[in-house]
Formats: structure tokens, sequence, C-alpha cells
């Protein structure tokens, strides 16, 4: 164990690039606006395309009449299922999803049919001429009703879309053995991503080649690939799709958005399309974050010791599965939080309702059953009348120890660092008092949370990273990754590790290409927070490839012993650290001999050795942990909570990119506060009461904290490239409950259904329709 | 559709156009000038990454409607970043102010404008100016950073 | 967009002649912040869109004797850096900063916010706790209104179609006299109110002499709570279990919807909360 150490420190100490503040890749351009969007093309010949949406939640579909359409002067062509060459129906786990509708509306983001236009300006009047005849159905919008056996089906097999039961230990035993039983229900809201720039994108047919390019944000384009070629019919090297850059993702652009709907408007028209989603547009079609209905009862010993846990999660997926099977799975698998449960009952619903769609979203379902497991566990320390990181340090998963579902972490934890560096931090040690300086009516309160997240898909999925790198003729490098720039700073951190797999001393040395299917190699899906470890470890790999062919080059070129060569800096050395040659006059040679070398490095993501029979997506290999410290302030006149200071502790392995790791945790926070206080997009009937950023409203400057902490808590994992493991959504899970546990803390009261808006807050401080009380104070 | 005539300074170029009067200054800048650095991220003023400056004062282009702006000088992001970055964009990129990037533009626009009339803003004035500015990527603590680190004070 | 016709009115006089010629089927451009995001979503029938904003006789604050006279274009902006207003009337300051975001306030006009006529128009609180007046003009006659008789329900005044805003008038605060704008947001910037209250005082020898309260969104329009004021304006003596028995009489005053930012019953309650917490800063008073 000691030598291991030993070993790291030294391989950390001579390292140039892992850890280091550099600038992120694009950043110029991005603050000069020359960075190009999909949204930001423009060529010669541009026609304009639109999606006919389904005017009712729920319906049949009688007759589609597109002729008016077709008359209106200016417009090129209307499509409807009858345009489809392949397989109508899109979806990443089952392809449910009609590409266009052809006797069945499930949600108001339904597509009918597709017009395209020479100008922009006629669109809207093209698709007001498309006539569509509905017979309505029952809209199912109750998640807990649809699960039982309704007559009113969303699809034909019924309304669950998923089941899964995992039982450990004796359940019943458990709660017999506890001193003290929580039982709680617990209600999520509906998070849009709300990405700046919508969906909107651009494709064009090249004649020559004969090959549809679908340029549009997407964070798998490989998939994306697959998904257009099945439903254009054609193979799959005939459709290049290119996914960055693109102005965020968070998970929303996982699945197919307007991808397949521009490649059929370019296969029909042979001309360049364009689409541009506006943001109502985009809040009614785009996936969500489940909404769930959490039941937990959790058994404790006097001493603190968790002894059961009873869980029972119902979440709403909307109208077709998409994602909701896994994501549900994984909310099943973390739905214990990072603790030793010896005996569990667990049970997760994915159910369809015509509630718009949900789907991926950063924490991808481990967010709700954090929120839940962490306001129980505040619950039984205040109950237990024990320190809330004390309680959490008695019972917090170690390497070896069993998870919620029974599956054994044999990778690293930081989870008990991150209790040690709460306790210690001044926000947490001084809390009380930080409680004292409430005015009367303005509370403070502090609160905590713990939350771990898998990386990567889980067993039974498959999960891999490649990479390519080649020798350019200046002794430069070009590095080839499939994973996407989504924003979250991959780009940047890809080009780090090749900067220190490569050993090169110059920045410039290294050029990262991503994202484009006829560029790259499939690197698998940039979800999971993967892109960093699946990635990552490819270019590793792929780099000491690299660098052995070259060592071998030069041995040959100067008759050096192999072993005899060392490389630092971009230079070849000897043992005597006299320089050999550089990689620059190397490359010159090779270029000359026409041998200059490309390399590829493919990695499967490791998975657990535990299988779960029938249940894909679990359990995880890899995990990473955090925790959060809030420090809020509630206004009990009126309910309303302000987010005052937040700190972020984050065990996701070595961090590699600094300022990527600080960016995410500190976006993290304030997405992870907007969930938690503000953002939900209510639908009633399968209605939008909230269609724009006018009524979904995330965090502006005003509202987040300028005081965020993160605090790095950094476990090696031996697996991970140069000891790291991935960030992306852990670093948003533990805020939101956090958030909660202090306003209990601040006010003494439970908020049990999130966003806990100033009206929720309010009424659980001041029961309904009770006139002001005389226990009011005054400053 | 009716046309209108107008005359205006766009990025210190004079520019005479007859256009439609329903389209936005937002659209004219994009689809008629492909000045596609002004961005729409929700079309309805409420996210600012479409900010433009006119007459030294900010605005979301997206509200106003391309007659309103005869006779008046608009500057956009390609505008400000004609020569080299300014040091505020500069400070912005040193300090890993943006993610995705898509509401860099607007942010820039907006934080141009504060300091155009506030050499040394304190941190809360500094939010203040972009409260208008949606961020989804960021917790905007790095965008206030890297102006802090260009205040005078 | 939708398709109209604009026109772009030099003067006061080209407005109302157009005002006249086309009359209901027109819409004035002020700010165009609202009109705007409506001719998007195609909320607007008319079809004549009026630009008035390079209308000089529109514009600027004036000092006129014991008033303040603001144009009706003005914008927020304007009003939040204007001396005079800081000095003489802070409520309207104050309220303007709560408006939307630096981009919308630079914008959005005192006179669209009034014509608009929405219950949760931030600055028309302030304007009702200043009994400010109304100058409309049309191209036959002129006539002052008040403030509270301008709005029927939400959207509706009595603006006649010929009729245009052309300033607003306000009282110069005296001496003694303090107030206090509390607007309830979902956030804290880029926000339509949830509810919010405006409360002026006058005090002399620590009694209350004058008390004037408005409320936003609670309402077909914003409404004063004069019954509340009344009540204490009798009040012989701040105690807290009276200030807290009044409040709740706010109940009586206010008859709220339920909308996606909040329900009718949250209104109902938190108003009288929004009006203690003004009570409360305004009197400095010990419970």
């Amino acid at each position: 164990m000691n030598i291991k150490i030993e070993k790291k420190e030294e391989k950390i100490e001579k390292e140039k690039w892992i850890g280091k503040k550099v600038t992120q890749v694009l950043s110029k351009e991005k603050v000069t606006g020359k960075i190009k969007y999909p949204s930001d093309q423009y060529v010669e010949n541009l026609i304009w395309g639109k999606v006919l949406r389904s005017k009712y939640p729920h319906a049949l579909i009688k007759k589609i009449d597109i002729s008016k359409a077709l008359e209106l002067k200016g417009v090129i062509t209307v499509l409807t299922y009858k345009d489809i060459p392949g397989l109508n129906g899109f979806g990443i786990a089952v392809q449910d999803q009609p590409v266009l509708c052809h006797d069945k509306v499930r949600y108001l983001g339904d597509a009918i049919a597709l017009v395209a236009c020479d100008s922009k300006d006629l669109l809207d009047k093209a698709l007001e001429l498309i006539e569509v005849e509905y017979e309505l159905l029952p809209v199912v919008d109750d998640p807990l009703k649809a699960k039982e056996n309704i007559p009113t089906k969303v699809h034909e097999n019924g309304n669950i879309h998923l089941h899964t039961v995992i039982n450990k230990g004796d359940i019943e035993k458990g709660f017999r053995e506890a001193d003290l039983i929580i039982e709680n229900e617990y209600r999520t809201g509906r998070q849009e991503h709300a990405y700046l720039e919508t969906e909107s994108g651009f494709a064009f047919y090249d004649e020559e080649e004969d090959m549809i390019t679908v340029f549009c944000g997407g964070q798998y384009p490989f998939r994306d690939q697959i998904q257009i070629a099945r439903v254009l019919a054609v193979d799959p090297r005939k459709v290049r799709v290119i996914n960055e850059p693109m102005g965020g993702g968070f998970g929303g652009k996982d699945e197919i958005t307007t991808q397949i709907h521009l490649a059929l408007l370019a296969y029909h028209t042979k001309r360049p399309v364009k689409m541009e989603i506006n943001r109502d547009e985009s809040i009614i079609f785009s996936w969500k974050r489940h909404p769930m209905i959490l039941k937990y009862k959790t058994g404790v010993r006097k001493d603190g010791t968790l002894v059961a846990n009873e869980v029972y999660i119902y979440a709403d997926t909307g109208a077709y599965a998409s994602l909701g099977g896994p994501i549900v799975n994984l909310s099943v698998e973390h739905s214990c939080g990072p603790y030793r449960i010896p005996n569990t009952h667990i049970e997760g619903f994915c159910i369809y309702t015509n509630n718009g769609v949900s789907g991926a979203f950063r924490g991808f379902g481990v967010n709700q059953v954090t929120f839940a497991m962490e306001s129980q566990i505040d619950e039984i320390a205040d109950k237990l009348n024990m320190d809330p990181v004390e309680l959490r340090r008695k019972n917090i998963l170690e390497k070896g120890d069993e998870t919620g579902i029974g599956s054994k972490i044999e990778t690293s934890v930081g989870l008990k660092k991150i209790l040690d560096e709460i306790e210690k931090h001044p926000l947490y040690k001084n809390r009380e008092k930080i409680k004292i300086d409430s005015s009367d009516y303005k509370k403070f309160g502090v609160g905590i949370a713990l939350s771990y997240q898998g990386t990567g898909l889980g067993v039974g999925l498959p999960d891999y990273g490649s990479a390519w790198i080649e020798m350019r003729r200046d002794g430069g490098f070009n590095v080839y990754s499939g994973s996407v720039e989504l924003g979250q700073g991959a780009k940047t951190t890809l080009k780090l590790i090749a900067l220190e797999s490569l050993k090169l001393s110059d920045e410039d040395k290294v050029f990262i290409i991503t994202g484009d299917t006829y560029l790259t190699p499939d690197c698998g899906t940039t979800t999971a927070s993967g892109a960093t470890y699946r990635s990552g470890r490819a270019i590793n790999i792929a780099s000491q490839k690299m660098i052995e062919i070259l060592k071998k080059e030069v041995s040959e070129i100067y008759k050096i012993p192999f072993d005899e060569i060392k490389v630092d800096d971009g230079v070849f050395k000897n043992l005597n650290d006299e320089k050999i040659i550089s990689y620059e006059d190397l490359a010159e040679i090779l270029y000359d001999k026409r041998r200059l070398p490309r390399t590829e490095g493919h990695f499967n993501f490791p998975t657990s050795k535990t299988k779960i029979p029938g249940v894909f997506g679990l359990p995880h290999y890899i995990f990473s942990f955090s925790g959060s410290i809030a420090l809020v302030q509630v206004n009990t006149l009126t309910g309303k909570t302000d987010l005052i200071k937040a700190v972020n502790l984050i065990d996701g392995g070595r961090v590699v990119n600094k300022i990527g790791f600080e960016g995410q945790s500190e976006g993290g926070i304030v997405m992870g506060m907007g969930y938690a206080l503000m953002e939900d997009v209510l639908i009633k009937n399968g209605e939008f009461l909230v269609k724009n950023y006018s009524t979904y409203l995330i965090p502006t400057s005003m509202d987040s904290p300028y005081e965020i902490e993160t605090i790095p808590i950094e476990s090696f994992e031996e697996l991970g490239p140069y000891g790291s493991k991935g960030i992306g959504e852990t670093t948003m899970v533990p805020i939101a409950p956090a958030i909660t546990n202090a306003i209990f803390n601040a006010t003494g009261k439970r908020v049990k259904q999130i966003p806990a808006t100033p009206e929720r807050v309010f009424f659980s401080l001041h029961p309904q329709n009770i006139n002001m009380v005389s226990d009011t104070k005054m400053t | 559709m009716k046309k209108i005539k107008i005359n205006f300074i766009l990025n210190d170029t004079q520019i005479i156009d007859e256009v439609p009067v329903n389209i936005t200054l937002l659209e004219y800048l994009r689809d008629y000038h492909k000045l596609t650095g002004t961005k729409e991220g929700c079309s309805k003023g409420e996210c600012g990454a479409c900010t433009v400056i006119i007459n030294n004062k900010t605005y979301n282009s997206c509200l106003i409607l391309i007659p309103e702006i005869d006779g008046k000088k608009v500057l956009t992001i390609e505008g400000l970043s004609k020569d080299d970055v300014t040091p505020l964009q500069n400070s912005l990129i040193q300090e890993g102010a943006f993610q995705c990037g898509f509401c860099a533009s607007g942010m820039v626009m907006s934080l141009t404008d504060l300091l155009s009339k506030n050499d040394s803003p304190s941190i809360e004035e500094i939010r203040e100016s972009i409260s208008g500015n949606l961020c989804r990527c960021t917790g905007y603590k790095k965008i206030v950073d890297a102006v802090k680190k260009i205040s005078k004070s | 967009m939708k398709e109209f016709e604009y026109y772009r009115a030099k003067n006061l006089k080209e407005a109302l002649n157009y005002s006249k010629t086309f009359g209901k089927n027109k819409r004035f451009l002020a700010g165009g912040t609202d009109l705007i995001v409506r001719l998007k979503d195609n909320l607007i029938k008319e079809e004549n869109i009026i630009d008035i904003q390079n209308i000089e006789e529109l514009k600027g604050i004036n000092e006129v004797n014991d008033e303040i006279h603001i144009g009706a274009l003005t914008t927020f902006s304007e009003i939040i850096e204007s001396d005079l207003l800081k000095k003489y009337s802070p409520l309207i300051v104050e309220a303007s900063k709560k408006v939307g975001s630096p981009q919308i306030r630079n914008k959005g006009t005192i006179g669209g916010n009034i014509c608009n006529a929405s219950p949760a128009g931030d600055s028309i609180p302030p304007l009702f706790c200043e009994d400010a007046k109304l100058f409309l003009e049309s191209s036959s006659d002129s006539r002052i209104v008040n403030i509270e008789d301008f709005f029927i329900g939400p959207g509706k005044t009595i603006l006649k179609d010929d009729e245009i805003l052309v300033k607003i008038i306000i009282k110069k605060w005296k001496k003694g006299e303090s107030g206090f704008f509390n607007k309830l947001g979902q956030r804290n910037a880029l926000t339509i109110a949830i509810a919010s209250s405006c409360i002026k005082i006058k005090k002399s020898d620590g009694r209350i002499d004058d008390i004037k309260i408005a409320l936003g969104s609670v309402s077909p329009t914003v409404v004063r709570a004069k019954r509340v004021e009344n009540l204490l304006k009798n009040l012989k003596e701040f105690n807290k279990d009276e200030l807290i028995k009044i409040c709740n009489e706010v109940e009586k005053e206010i008859d709220p919807i339920t909308d996606v930012r909040g329900s009718r019953e949250y209104r109902i309650e938190v108003s009288k909360y929004l009006v203690f917490e003004a009570l409360n800063n305004s009197l400095n008073l010990r419970g």
C-alpha cells in the first residue's frame, strides 16, 4: 500500500499538464462571437424547415391533408410519415417514438409533418395550411393512476415501461431491528435543461459523395448517424453527423432532437436546409428530468446505524421511453445513497403518461433519489440528536462495502475525506453562530448532503472509448476522439491528457478533433460523466503506442538501444540526459520516408462483476463522490429562499483540467440550486403551463451566490487516466438536498417537494388559510 | 410585406437598406448580414444572448423592430472584436469564464457597456449588469471574477 | 412575426392624427418590450403599429412647482438615474430598479407599463401611493385622471381610442414622508411579481398622519388597501399584535388569481406579510 502511494506521488510530480490551469480550447472564438454553432450556418440556396407538432396531448390521427400547404408559393416540400423510406421510429433504448406520427399522437411535442420553404417567413403560414383531423383520447397525466390498470394506455403494451425490484437482506428483519423508522413521501420537479442554444441545426446533401451531412448539437454522433440511417434506409456511411460546437447539452441532446428531421428534408429536397427551433417549441418537445414520486421508509438504530431502507420510485417518463429505463435503474442503484444498509427493498417504476417526454439529464435519476435519501438522513440526525456529519460517517461506504443494491464497491472512495473536509469547514463548524445572525424573520441555516454517481453506463450497455493519434510533419499531433465538446470542457481536458501522454511541453503541439463521424473514431456517448475517463484512457493508450513507435524509429536511426531512449518535453534523450533529436526534427525525417505514424487506442469501460439478472445499466464499477454545504437565508414572511454561500467537495479522482473542474462545479451548484428552488415545467392535462424563459425560470446572476467554493478531494483512481474519474454530473447532485436541509436548519420545517418555491416554503411555515399569527416577530 | 427604408450605422459602417417592417434587429443582423455572433436564445427578451449596444446602451436585439433602428448607431460583438480582443475579452479567456460559449457574446456586450461607464465596478454592480444575461453552464462566478480582475480599483 | 403597417410619428400631433385615423385598429410602440413579444406570439389583432419613440413631447422628467412631470416615454433606466426622482419620489425609483433586466429597463417606458395595465406592472403601485395624475390628450381634447381611475381590469384602461398618455404628474415628497416598495418574485431579477406591495407614510410625533398602501399582482388591477390604511391611521399605539390584526384585513381588499407563479391562497396570505414587512420597515418600531 505504501509503495503505491509513493509511486503515485512520484508520478504526480513529473506531470507537466495534469491539474494545470490552461486556456480553454476555443475560448477566444467564444468571447469574440466567431465560433459557429449549428444555428449560425448560412449558405447559398438555403431553405428553411419547421415541424408541425401535435395540437393535442393524446389523440388518434384520422387524416392528414397537406394539399393546401403544397399549393402555397414558396413551399418546397411537405413531408409526412408516408415520406419516410425506412423505420418511422427513434429512441436510444427502444425506437418507440415516431419520426412523423401516422395514427396517434402521445404528447404536444409529437411531430406530424415537416415543411420546407425558401423563406423563413412562410413557415408558419405553411404549417397553418396543413389540415389534421384528430380523435381525442383521454389524457393520462397522473403517473400513479397510469400505473394502475386503467383503460387508457399511452402505448399498446400498457403504461409501465419498466419495473425493477431489488431485495437485499431481510427488510422485515431490518425494520424489527430499528429503533427509529422514518417514513416520508417526496416529490421532485420536471427540470428543463435550458441550454442557451436550442436544438437548431443544419443539413445538406453532397451529390458527388452521395452523402447527407447533419450539423446539430448532439452527444453521440455515431448513434445519431445510425438513428438517421435507419430512418432513411441508407448505409450509415452515407450520413455524416457533426455535433459540435453546441450551446450546451447536459444530457438533453443525447437523444435525437432535430437531426432526423433535418436529414429527411435534405434527403427529399437535396438542398441545404436549416431548422431554427424557438424556445417555446424547444420546451414543449424536448426531454426533461423525470419528475418522481419517492416513498421512503428508513430504519435506524439508536446509535445511528442504518439497518433498513424501503424505497418506491415512481417516475413520469412522459410519452416515450428514450432513456427512461436506464434512468430509473440508476435511481434504483443510487436510491440508498452512499451508505451501507444491510436490508433493502427497492422498486422503481418508469411510467408512460402524456406529460411531455422525460429523458437524460445531468445526474440521470440520481438527483431525485439523493434529494429524498439525504432528507431522510437529515431527519434521522435531527430525531436522534446526532451531528449530521457523525451520522453519515457511521454509515458511509468504504472500498469493499456493498451498495444498497448489493454490488461491491471495488474502486476508490473519497467519502471519508469529504466528510472530514465538511467537518473542518468554517461554514459547517460555525453553523450555530451563523444562525444567530438571523434577523427576526430572515433566518439563516446551513445544510449538508452527500452523493455518489456511477461513472459510465453500467453493466449490460456497450461502453468503450477509442482515439486515433497521428504525428504531423511539424512534430505536432492530431488527436481524434469521438467524444463531444458540449461546453463541459472535454476538448481542453482531452488536450491536457494528450499533452501529458505524448510528453510535450508546447501547448500548441496538440490539435484535438472531436464530435464528427467523418473524422473521428466511435467513442461511445458523451454522457454519464465518462468522457474524461473513456476518451482520456483511449488517448493515453494511443499515446503510449505512438511514443513506442517513435522510440523505435529513433533507435533505428541512431543505433541506440530502445531501452536507453527517454522522452521529455518533446525531445528524445539518452540515459545521460543528452538530446538525441526533437519531435520536430524526427517528424521531418519520418515525413521524408513517408512514415509519419498513426496509432489507435481502445478502451473498454470497466464494469462491475456483479450482475443483476434482468436488469441493465447497473451496477456501476467506478463512482465519483461529492458533498455540498449550503448556507441559505429564508424570508419567513414570504417563504423566499436565497442561497448565500455554497461549497462543493468533489472526489472525481485527480483533477485534469483545473479551470474546467471549477467551472463544472460552479455551474453544477447553480443548476442544482435552480432545481432546488425554482425550476419546474408545470404540465396540467398534458398541456404546458410553462412554455418559455418568462415562465421557466433559471437562476440569474442575482440569484446565484458569488461565494462558491470548490474543494477537490483527489482520490487517485488507478484505472482512470492520470487517476481521474469524472465530475460532470456529481457536481450538481448534492446541492439540492443541502439547500433543503439548510431550509430545515433555518426554519425547523422540512420541504418534501422541490422546487422549494416561496409558496411551498411559506405554507410549510404558515399552515394554509390561517391568519398571521401573533408570534410573528418584528425587528 | 411592406418594406421600409433604413439608414443607420452598423459597426462603423453606414447601412442603407430597404427591409420588411416586421423583422427584428436580431433577425436582420443574422439573416441579412450573417453577423452570427449575436445569438438567439429565447427571442422574448428573457435571456440576453442577443444583447447589442445601441447609442451607448444595451438592448435585447430580439425586442427591436428593424424600423426603430433608423438613425441609430449599433455595435455588435463583431464590431467590438474587429481588431483584437479587448482587455475584458482577454480576462474572460484567462479566467475560463465561459463553457459552451453561447451566452458569451451577449455577456461581453453587457460587460463592455458596464466598463464604459464604470471602470471600477463592485462585485454587486458586475452581477447587476449581467442580470439580464442568462448562462446555464457556469455559476456566473468566473465571469464576475474576470471583470473584477481588470477593474481599476 | 405577424404582418402589420408601420408608421413613425414625428410629433404628438402626428401621433394623435394616426390615433384618430385608426381608432381601435392600432397599437402604439413605446418601448415595445411587451408589444413585440405579443406580436411574435400572434396576440395582437390590430394592424397598425404607430412608433411614438421619437416624440420629444413625451419625454423628459421636469420639476414644475411642487410637482414632477414624467414624460410617458421615460425609460426605467432614465427614472433610476434621475436626480429629481431620487430626491422627490424615491419609491418610483426603487420600483423601476426591479423591472426586468438592464436591457429591458433601457427600453421599457413608464407610459408603456401603465398603458399595458398589467396588475403586475412594477411601476404602478408606487404611482398609486403617490396619487399620480395622468395627462391624456386627444386631437381635440385633453384631460387629467387619477391613476386609480385609469384601470378597469387586466389590460383594460379608460384610455379612449384617440387618446394618448402624455405624462405622469406626481407631487414632490414632503418632509416626514417615507415609504417602502416590496416585490416578491420567484427569483431576484428578470421576474414578474407574484405579489408586490408599496407603502408611503407621513408621520409626525410618532403618529401616522397619512398612509397609502398599494398592492400589485393580487387583483385584476393594482389596488389600494384603503380599509387597512384607515385602520392604521386611527391607530393610537403601534404594538405588534394590533399591526398583525390590521394586516390580516388585507385579505378583504384583494381578489387574486392562481397562475404559474402562485396560487390565489398564497397570494392572499403573503400579501398580509408583505404589508407587514413594509410597515415593519417604514415604522422602525419594536414589537
